[in-house]
């Protein structure tokens, strides 16, 4: 593990809830320095008077009116759940919070 | 400028507070999807493939919950940005389906604008921005924690303050006063039982000349009592802990919780990455621009706030500080109130009904009912005045009316004739009323005589009962005083 990004390919599977094998470490860590080459690629460009770009699409002010719309059945909802009780999705108990 | 004398140490200590406050907007629908915004229906009832985040389903912005966010930002007196976007705010927790909650970062709809307190004093707003809200998790129901979604995706505007705010009275005065605006120009409930206002506190104490210390939120606060009580509480707490000489012991950078039962705060346990949000522009949603048409036409249909109407009340009606304040803070019984004047041309007397007879007839009916459920118009409310103004009811009488008004929605012009409440002006009946009232009140007559004209009253409301309310005071009045200058 000399891989300085090791760090931050931990911390992403964390943040992600991904359980990362230790050899597969290595070789993330690996990609992290080609991906993030790229980036750094980016940030070297001139950007001065580019008007900052916030998304792919063309488009804005995309809305619709505020008219209700059939929701799923709940059984249909429901049915990947792992776990029903009562009509919720029954998870194991969170320690957080009590909201 | 709050100042908090340790009692330990005599130093003097300045709380420093601010308020994160979310409310959901009265939408019909969710802020991207087509689902009901409805408090109260059967669990995940109210879901769909965009606000469960499912894969493949794309957001829509509703037009409305724009609509109701600008009414928001021109009430409070905010900047709005010509154009805003949306931005994902990423963490994993079992009641938010879509991994992220969508919310605006780093350009929110909205900026500065602010709430004067009755002091004067400003409070300043940082920022208004808009996001969905997550479900609903609920973990005092056995083994598991159950998760219900109708809640997920119903919209929201979250308004922070900057740190302005110095003691817990002002936090209570700034949440009824943003309560108060944003029902009146329709945007939310602002009902904290329902979670439709939902408040956080961040509070730090400081001494003279400092910078800021250690911040502390504080959550689950669900009523405006518990937003008070708890920062009552720690503020205190957080001087204790300063005050500590053992440095381990001093405030940390932290979530705590207030316990309701206890009336203290706690630590929450949380992840330490909880708060790594990993913003990013929600590739799914487009910018949204507002344009200076669009908020001049929100400004032009803005009713008249609580504020201006407390001050024109004041200064138009002349009515006391207390009665205006009580009047303007809610629409409903503003605009009952400026009908009931219009008809009865007596604001004083109006407000003195309302306040005192209608609103506490609907209160004792619970905090739900509204006015109108009384069944007393605005306009019957006015006729029965004028007939106390004109003489054919006194005052007492007139509650009576009311209440008979109240049970029966009958007019007062009947209902006086159906129990018998005209006042009665006749001399001869009043005298013989005034002269029982006199019998065995030599004390009294002398006093009166003496020039304590105190007495009087006691000797008024003696007729005022034997009469069953149908005298005329101000005659009654008059022929006693007769009576006790005749006498002996
Ligand atoms: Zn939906």
């Amino acid at each position: 593990m000399t891989n300085e990004n090791t760090p931050a390919v931990q911390k992403c599977a964390a943040l992600a809830r991904l359980q990362v094998e230790p050899e597969q470490v290595e070789r993330l860590a690996e990609d992290f320095d080609r991906i993030l080459d790229a980036f750094r690629g980016l940030t070297e460009l001139d950007v001065s008077g580019v008007k900052p770009m916030t998304g792919a699409l063309d488009l804005q002010d995309i809305v619709r009116a505020d008219e209700p719309r059939p929701s799923l059945e709940r059984e249909r909802l429901l049915a990947p759940a792992p776990k029903v009780e009562d009509g919720f999705f029954a998870v194991p108990k969170t320690v957080d919070g009590d909201a | 400028m709050t100042r908090v004398i340790s009692k330990q140490s005599g130093q003097t200590w300045f709380p420093v507070i601010g308020l994160e406050v979310h409310c959901q907007l009265r939408t019909r629908t969710k802020l991207f999807c087509g689902c009901a915004n409805e408090f109260g229906a059967e669990p995940n009832t109210q879901v769909c493939p965009v606000c469960s985040g499912q894969p493949g389903a794309l957001p829509v912005m509703n037009s409305r919950a724009l609509e109701l966010a600008l009414r928001a930002a021109v009430a409070l007196d905010c900047d709005v940005a010509p154009w805003s976007k949306f931005d994902r705010k990423n963490y994993f927790y079992c009641d938010l389906p879509k991994g992220y909650q969508i919310s605006q970062f780093d350009r929110p709809y909205c900026t500065g604008g602010g709430i004067e307190l009755a002091s004067g004093k400003r409070i300043a707003l940082t920022r208004i921005h808009l996001e969905d809200d997550a479900g609903k998790a609920i973990h005092d129901r056995g083994p598991d924690t159950l998760v219900d979604l109708n809640r997920a995706g119903i919209p929201l505007i979250e308004s922070v303050t900057e740190p302005d705010l110095t003691n817990a009275d002002e936090a209570f005065e700034y949440l009824t006063r943003l309560k108060e605006i944003f029902q009146y120009i329709g945007a939310s409930d602002c009902d904290m039982e329902k979670g439709s206002l939902r408040c956080d506190v961040n509070i730090s104490v400081r001494l003279e000349g400092e910078e800021l210390r250690t911040k502390v939120e504080l959550k689950n606060l669900n009523s405006f009592r518990n937003v008070k009580a708890a920062i009552d509480y720690e503020i205190q707490r957080q001087i204790e802990a300063w005050e500590n000489p053992d440095e381990t012991a001093h405030p940390v950078q932290e979530t705590r919780l207030y316990d309701t039962n206890r009336g203290v705060t706690r630590t929450m346990r949380a992840k330490e990455d909880a708060h790594d949000y990993r913003y990013f522009p929600d590739p799914d949603l487009p910018e949204l621009h507002v344009s200076a048409e669009q908020l001049e036409r929100i400004r032009r249909e803005l009713p008249e706030l609580p504020a201006a109407r407390r001050a024109r009340y004041a200064e138009q009606f002349e009515l006391s500080e207390y009665d205006a304040s009580v009047l303007a803070s809610e629409r409903e019984v503003a605009d009952y109130f400026e009908l009931a004047v219009r008809g009865s041309g007596r604001a004083k007397e109006t407000a003195n009904w309302i306040t005192n007879e209608l609103l506490s007839a609907r209160n004792e009916r619970g905090p739900e009912t509204k006015l109108e459920e009384l069944g007393v118009s605005a306009e019957a409310l006015a006729e029965m005045i004028e007939l106390i103004a004109a003489g054919t009811l006194s005052k007492s009488a007139g509650r009576k009316v009311l209440a008979a008004m109240i049970e029966t929605g009958k007019r007062a012009g009947v209902l006086v004739v159906e129990l018998g409440l005209e006042q009665v002006q006749d001399t001869g009946q009043l005298e013989e009323w005034c002269r029982a009232a006199l019998v065995g009140q030599d004390k009294a007559i002398a006093d009166i005589r003496d020039g304590q004209q105190k007495a009087i009253g006691a000797l008024i409301g003696q007729v005022m009962k034997a009469s069953a309310g149908k005298a005329d005071p101000a005659k009654a009045r008059e022929i006693l005083l007769r009576f006790v200058q005749e006498h002996g």
